[in-house]
């Protein structure tokens, strides 16, 4: 009988190294319905290079020293049709400037939430999101191959630190140790992306934004923008027994009925809505809540089913309603 | 030693073994991370928020110097003074209503009416007074002939500038050698007693603020791509610039700064503005003075966001001529810029994001198509054009939030101090977040020998701000400060430009001219 044989050890290690890889497919790419999300800190601040006097500055300068910070929830989905993302925003810094409160870009368009009302997103040029799907902020590769290399005219400066010019002459920076990506404008400005490995891909987990100015007084200062994301939670493929609604109190009578998800995950759902026994909808949200959190019913007595809508997901509880 | 059956076996398993620990712990990394876990904000430095420290006005003690000073009950005549940049028509409608017709809640008075008239500004505080002086002498002796009025009675009205010119022809009458005084009582209304940053800050003879504030918006709002030449919005608020200001922001911008500019500040383009700065010699002399008349002041505290109500009010005082002919004190809405702001907030912020996630997106496509020359070049094209497309979204954004306090910085309602305090320190670590961020007392203490830490540091600072009550132009401690002042009466929720037609103001007025006002029976006026 002809055996295979066992492969030797250093076939072995080839294939313990292409492991990773297959299981750090896009996000993107995965058939399965999925549902992630994110917490964003986004910063924006003027800072000096180095200590100098400021008081001879512009108003519009010593404004731009202080540091504005907003925080985002950000989710993204595919139910197999096409990615969608969305960003919920936390924070408002002035009681008279009446917030953005959503942001959403999927197959329906791009669009944001202001004032009660979803409003078009500006677009100024049609053809830069001409057939583009959002990002899911996973990447599969890091460092193009050898070949691409060749391709990209990419020289490697240092062990895991390649380099090549693009357009206008801004030169992209990846590199390996720490993962990270890098663009050097002209002007000595700097997008700069760090990377966290993570089982669905390279994620994007940091991004920083360095333009140099310098101010009516003479100093140099960097117009500097911060991303910070928390590690991405999520759920890929069926739900059965990842998530289930907690309903308090249940029964209920006037009472605001607490609604969460189990494990107490924090989720914007797209829709809540109440069905009653025969299935017709009693009550609807599409504005609905962040979850944890509590709603406020008008229904007459009954047994109902409240069902939560987030991304491809569905997560139904009955309760009564005395 | 005798060799083992199968010396190779625990070489041949270790492979298969190492596979299926690295698939458990594959399949174990995969479990935790899609299982649900509370969201924790990803860790940044922890800005303290930034609460300005604002200070309150308290107005002294009104005095009762002249409580014992009353009116006849015959005919007087109210003069009325506009203010800086304005003209005589300020206060037509106003003065119409108050001697005849009277409005909804407002009575007419016995007054003669006066045409208010437009006063010299080309000159000094002191050649403005003298042009004025002559004009109300003229006008005072002519009441005397025809409505046998002493000059005594006479009331002087003034919005601004122009309570400074009649509390400096107070004290100009104290020399009744060469002086005769038309008047008998002043009310101000927003007059910068105590000197005034705006005026001086904004205009060209001072800080060239106006040009400087109008020349960021149009570089920034400007930008081909935040509008299309061919979607660009109606010319709807914005005409009224004054020239040198326009003629400043034409040298750098494009035409497009006609369209984009956000109010007109058109106003303060005076050599005297110079003089009414706080630490000017009349300012300093005048609010120190006890005036020798009885004078009520009324001050206006604007509610936020000052900047764009006073620009809103500032438009429609052009144009709102026809609205106030029936109803003189119906100048209160000011909110229309305040919504319009934050619309244009809310569309810069989300065009923000959505540009960046047009590069990422493009970034990522970029990576899949290493290998394909063509559709790299492509998508590194599309991610750096996305990229201009979003800092400039950003920074109008930015010019949207900050133009409130851009604004009060530069009339003196908002002062920043800053104070060097340590170092930020941020570095790079294998921990979830990765990112650390400590304070160190010198930039070297940032310094680490790991090459994978990557750290950053840069100055930090301590920031103490301060806020003062304001009328979008003038601060209530320079308005409502005079001593020796019958009466310090807050106008709430009322700029600098809509307090001569405020409902507030009309409650004053009715307030002052039945003698209502403890110590002001002077300015008790009977009803027609």
């Amino acid at each position: 009988m002809l055996k295979q044989p066992i492969p030797s050890l250093k076939v072995c290690l080839l294939l313990w190294s292409g492991w990773p890889l297959l299981t750090g497919l896009p996000a993107v790419g995965q058939n399965s319905p999925y549902f992630y999300q994110s917490d964003e800190v986004h910063t924006r601040a003027l800072r000096l290079s180095q200590i100098a006097d400021t008081n001879g500055l512009r108003p519009s300068e010593r404004e731009s020293f202080l540091p504005i910070e907003w925080r985002i929830h950000r989710q993204w989905y595919d139910s197999g049709e096409a990615l969608t993302v969305e960003w919920f925003f936390d924070d408002v810094r002035d009681s008279w400037m009446q917030p953005l409160e959503g942001i959403q870009w999927g197959p329906q368009g791009r669009s944001y939430f202001h004032r009660g009302t979803w409003h078009p997103a500006p677009m100024m040029d049609a053809d830069l999101h001409q057939g583009l799907t959002p990002s899911s902020l996973f990447f599969p590769t890091l460092i193009p191959s050898p070949e691409a290399c060749i391709g990209l005219s990419a020289v490697e400066q240092s062990p895991g630190v390649y380099e090549w010019t693009e357009e206008a002459g801004i030169t992209h920076r990846v590199q390996t140790y720490p993962p990270a990506w890098e663009w050097i404008g002209p002007d000595s400005s700097v997008l700069h992306w760090d990377f966290i490995a993570q089982p669905e891909g390279w994620f994007l987990v940091h991004e920083e934004r360095r333009q140099p100015q310098t101010l009516s007084n003479g100093a140099c200062a960097w117009e500097w923008t911060e991303v910070h994301r928390s590690l991405p939670l999520g759920q890929s493929g069926s739900l059965d027994g990842g998530m289930a609604l907690v309903l308090s109190p249940n029964p209920r009578r006037e009472e605001a009925l607490y609604v969460a998800l189990d494990r107490d995950l924090k989720i914007q759902p797209s829709q809540i809505e109440v069905l009653d026994l025969h299935g017709r909808s009693a009550w609807l949200s599409t504005q609905p809540p962040r979850l944890p959190g509590h709603l406020n019913l008008q229904i007459p007595p009954g047994r109902y089913t409240l069902r939560v809508t987030a991304g491809p997901y569905q997560v139904s509880q009955a309760f009564v309603q005395l | 030693m005798k060799p083992s059956p199968h010396p190779e076996s625990s070489t041949q398993n270790l492979p298969m073994i190492l596979t299926l620990s690295i698939i458990g712990i594959m399949v174990a990394f995969l479990a935790h991370s899609t299982q649900a876990q509370p969201c924790f904000w990803p860790q940044s430095p922890l800005f303290d928020p930034l609460i300005p420290n604002s200070i309150s006005f308290i107005p002294p003690t009104g005095s009762t110097e002249f409580s014992g000073k009353t009116s006849t009950t015959g005919e007087r005549v109210f003069f009325y003074l506009h203010g800086l940049g304005g003209t005589g028509t300020s206060w037509n409608i106003v003065a119409s209503r108050t001697a005849y017709g009277g409005s909804s809640g407002y009575p007419a008075r016995q007054v003669v009416f006066d045409m208010p008239y437009t006063y010299l500004q080309n000159g000094s505080l002191q050649d403005a007074a003298l042009d004025i002086d002559a004009e109300l002498n003229s006008r005072a002796w002519n009441a005397q002939q025809i409505h046998g009025i002493s000059p005594g009675e006479n009331i002087v009205i003034a919005h601004s500038l122009g309570g400074l010119e009649a509390l400096l022809l107070d004290s100009l009458y104290e020399d009744s050698l060469n002086f005769t005084r038309p008047f008998g009582g002043i009310i101000m209304l927003g007059s910068a007693i105590g000197g005034s940053d705006a005026a001086f800050a904004l205009s060209s003879w001072g800080q060239n603020g106006a040009v400087q504030f109008v020349e960021d918006a149009c570089s920034i709002l400007s930008n081909p791509w935040l509008w299309m030449p061919s979607f660009l919005p109606p010319l709807r608020w914005f005409g009224s610039l004054d020239p040198l200001v326009q003629q400043a922001i034409q040298t750098s911008c494009s035409s497009l700064s006609n369209v984009l500019i956000p109010f007109a500040l058109g106003r303060f383009n005076q050599p005297l503005v110079a003089e009414v700065q706080s630490l000017s010699p009349w300012p300093l002399n005048l609010s120190q003075r006890s005036p020798k008349i009885p004078v009520v002041q009324l001050y206006g505290v604007e509610e936020e966001p000052v900047f764009w109500r006073t620009a809103y009010s500032m438009y429609q005082s052009d144009s709102i001529g026809l609205s106030l002919a029936q109803d003189p004190f119906g100048f209160d809405e000011d909110d229309f810029l305040v919504d319009w702001a934050s619309d244009q907030m809310a569309r810069y912020q989300a065009q923000t994001l959505l540009a960046q996630a047009s590069a990422q997106a493009h970034a990522q496509a970029q990576c899949q198509a290493w290998l394909n020359p063509v559709a790299s070049i492509y998508h590194a094209w599309q991610r750096q054009r996305a990229e201009e497309q979003s800092v400039a979204a950003a920074k109008a954004h930015q010019w949207y939030a900050q133009a409130n306090n851009v604004f009060k910085e530069y009339i003196g309602a908002r002062e920043i101090g800053m104070a060097h305090e340590g170092y930020w320190c941020r570095c790079r670590g294998d921990e979830d977040p990765p990112f650390t961020w400590t304070i160190v007392a010198q930039a070297s203490d940032c310094y680490s020998n790991d090459p994978y830490a990557q750290c950053h540091v840069w100055p930090r600072w301590e920031v103490q701000i301060t806020e003062r009550p304001n009328d979008g132009i003038v601060l209530a401690s320079s308005a409502g400060n005079l001593p020796g002042a019958v009466a310090h009466i807050e106008l709430p929720q009322t700029n600098h430009q809509q307090m001569r037609n405020s409902q507030y103001t009309r409650d004053v007025f009715k307030r002052l001219f039945n003698g209502q006002i403890p110590g002001g029976p002077f300015f008790m006026t009977s009803l027609r």
